[in-house]
């Protein structure tokens, strides 16, 4: 092994793949289908209903307060005051509020005085859970601005499900799962589609025999495999910036990601050696990524005998694992051990036969 | 300074080089010839230490090409048949990967780029430059770490012929300045033009190993063209009984205007040989 050689066709790489189509639209799929996830889902559990309520004052009131608090937690409320009684109804009208609301002037001071005042509610024909359940809290909102006491002191307790029952998207909230499995096939397709690309386009123009003529094998496959690292650090990098993702262990995260794309690495040097062109090996990719990304999409999921041995056999699957413990700062799934164990097996496995194709090369 | 002893390569059932045994002496311009097939891609393959042969050796300024691969490399460099540039990357670049890998100094990317008149497009993507640019630059490259012994794979294939000639000029340089030069080549004039010594190879062994002279010497017809005072024009086999009897009677009746003798050429020499035109 040469360094200073290792180097040179490490930066030629980097430099030069990146004008390849083939290997951006690999690197930026999957990075911006991560950002697309990480804006169009958010992280807050799946049974919060939430409802958007339009209202119009004719002057200050408070009734949009105790309202809120009528609710408490149960419903998430986006307030929308609009500028008109008519304007309320339009918006209810139109779905895009989920309910609505329209206060006359003098309402809190009537309230205050003992007077009955007027409140105009807009309900839809088919009203939403989250609407149904504020209209039934306009009573216990106003009874507080009035200054009634409730008849009943109720107290809710909030009973959290424990830990081991929670599912992994309870846990890490919708968002911050897909992020994670962009993460997946980020990692996927970098390893086993951008850099046999490149190797594989230096075999098929022949410059692969330029390079072997002064660099051994062994140095064309370091440099190529530090360009993938290269690129898995640069997408995760930009990846985790945008979405922001809370991470409580990030020296375990990056470890695990890096293990699995050199890991991953490895098996696409091997398909390299496999098709003809780099063509030919874009053209399949599909075939072959898919079976690579699904595991990490059904980690979690409820899963029984061989299909479960399968599930933690599989090194994408064991690196979700990985990532979820990391991003939650718990045990969620333990066994770090044996996950990165599982992934080092099959990076070595990955290298060995690379190294036997290489011998054949050669021979 | 290229010694090849029973030097064979076999793939499966098949013997691409069945048994090569030859030497090239420093500074020597050396051809290999053969057909499609012959085994000369494969006998550079061995001699550059990119595939392993079966049975034999080759040594290389004293270096085995298996065991002392690695010392081997800094001596010896390649003009492939295929034009293997990077297309994205400028002449510039594409030299300077390679300078950086043998460790060669920076100038010499500039000096190659002057010598062989590519300074002005230097800059320019290589997927740019015409046929005859390109095999400049992989000249370039083959000559980035100065090498001992030059390695040319049909070198003027696709070239026109004023590129081919500068190319045989450039060879014969080379030669001169003390570079080792293996060749192989389609064209017979070529190799007689710029080789000391050819080799023609068929199905894997060398069928003659001589300089071109002597080659056609030895396999080539011996013909004479005669034109009669008629102006009738006739060719003499000089080696045929009745046709040397027939130029004597012409020699003695002062019939005969002009009288030039004819050697073969390599091209005969190889039908001759192996059987066949290449």
């Amino acid at each position: 092994m040469h360094p200073g050689m290792v180097r040179t066709i490490f930066l030629k790489d980097l430099r030069d793949a990146i004008r390849d189509a083939r290997v951006l639209v690999a690197i930026l799929v999957p990075l911006g289908i991560g950002i697309f996830y990480s804006l169009v889902f958010d992280d807050d559990d799946l049974t919060t209903t939430t409802a958007t309520v339009a209202y119009f004052g004719a002057d200050q009131t408070t009734l949009p307060d105790a309202l809120r608090d009528a609710v408490g937690e149960a419903v998430r409320i986006n307030f929308d005051q609009e500028q008109s009684a008519e304007g309320v109804e339009e918006v209810v009208q139109s779905e895009d509020a989920d309910i609505g609301f329209v206060v006359p002037a003098g309402f809190d001071a009537a309230l205050e005085a003992g007077e009955q005042p007027s409140l105009q509610v807009f309900l839809p024909e088919n009203p939403t859970l989250g609407a149904q359940y504020i209209a039934a809290a306009f009573e216990p909102a106003v009874r507080a601005m009035a200054g009634q006491e409730f008849p009943v002191a109720v107290n809710i307790s909030t009973v959290e499900e424990p830990l081991e029952d929670q599912s992994v998207l309870d846990r890490l909230g919708l968002r911050t799962y897909m992020v994670l499995v962009s993460i997946v096939f980020l990692i996927a397709m970098i390893s086993m589609l951008v850099v046999p690309v490149i190797l594989a386009e230096e075999a098929e123009k022949k410059t692969l025999d330029a390079l072997v003529l002064v660099a051994s094998y062994p140095d064309v496959i370091v440099g190529k495999a530090l360009v993938g690292v290269a690129y898995i650090v640069i997408a995760l990098t930009i990846l985790l910036g945008f979405t922001q993702i809370e991470i409580e262990m990030m020296p375990k995260f990056v470890a695990a990601i890096l293990i699995t794309g050199v890991a991953l690495i490895g098996i696409g040097l091997i398909m390299a050696g496999l098709f003809k062109s780099a063509n030919q090996l874009n053209t399949w990719s599909g075939v072959f990524l898919l079976p690579v990304i699904a595991p990490s999409v059904l980690v979690g999921a409820p899963a029984d005998g061989i299909f479960n041995v399968i599930l933690l056999a599989l090194p994408t699957s064991q690196v979700m694992r990985l990532m979820t413990d990391a991003t939650v700062g718990d045990s969620v799934f333990g066994g770090a051990w044996l996950s990165f164990v599982v992934i080092l097996v099959w990076g070595i496995g990955a290298y060995a036969i690379v190294s036997w194709q290489l011998s054949r090369r050669q021979a | 300074m290229i010694d090849v002893q029973d030097l064979q390569k076999r793939y499966g059932d098949i013997q691409a080089v069945a048994g090569l045994t030859f030497d090239v002496a420093a500074g020597e311009i050396f051809g290999l010839l053969g057909h499609n097939g012959a085994g000369k891609t494969t006998t550079i393959r061995m001699l550059t230490g990119r595939t392993k042969p079966t049975r034999g050796s080759a040594r290389i300024g004293g270096l085995d090409v298996v065991a002392q691969r690695d010392q081997i490399k800094p001596l010896i460099n390649l003009v492939f048949e295929d034009q293997n540039l990077y297309e994205r990357f400028s002449g510039h670049d594409n030299l300077r990967i390679f300078a950086e890998l043998y460790g060669a100094p920076k100038e010499r990317v500039g000096e190659l780029l002057s010598v062989l008149d590519l300074t002005d497009a230097a800059k320019r993507p290589v997927k740019t430059y015409s046929t005859g640019m390109k095999q400049r630059l992989l000249i370039a490259r083959a000559l980035i770490n100065r090498p001992r012994v030059l390695f040319l794979d049909e070198p003027t294939r696709g070239l026109d012929p004023t590129s081919a000639r500068d190319l045989r000029n450039l060879v014969a340089d080379l030669s001169r300045s003390g570079t080792t030069i293996f060749l192989t080549t389609h064209y017979m004039e070529e190799a007689d033009e710029l080789c000391h010594r050819v080799a023609f190879l068929s199905q894997g062994s060398i069928v003659a190993l001589d300089t071109p002279r002597e080659l056609k010497l030895r396999y080539g017809d011996r013909t004479a063209k005669v034109l009669l005072r008629d102006r009738t024009e006739a060719t003499i086999r000089l080696d045929d009984r009745e046709d040397a009897d027939k130029l004597a009677s012409w020699v003695t009746a002062d019939q005969i205007l002009t009288l030039h003798s004819q050697e073969g050429t390599l091209e005969d020499v190889f039908i001759n040989l192996a059987g066949r035109p290449l």
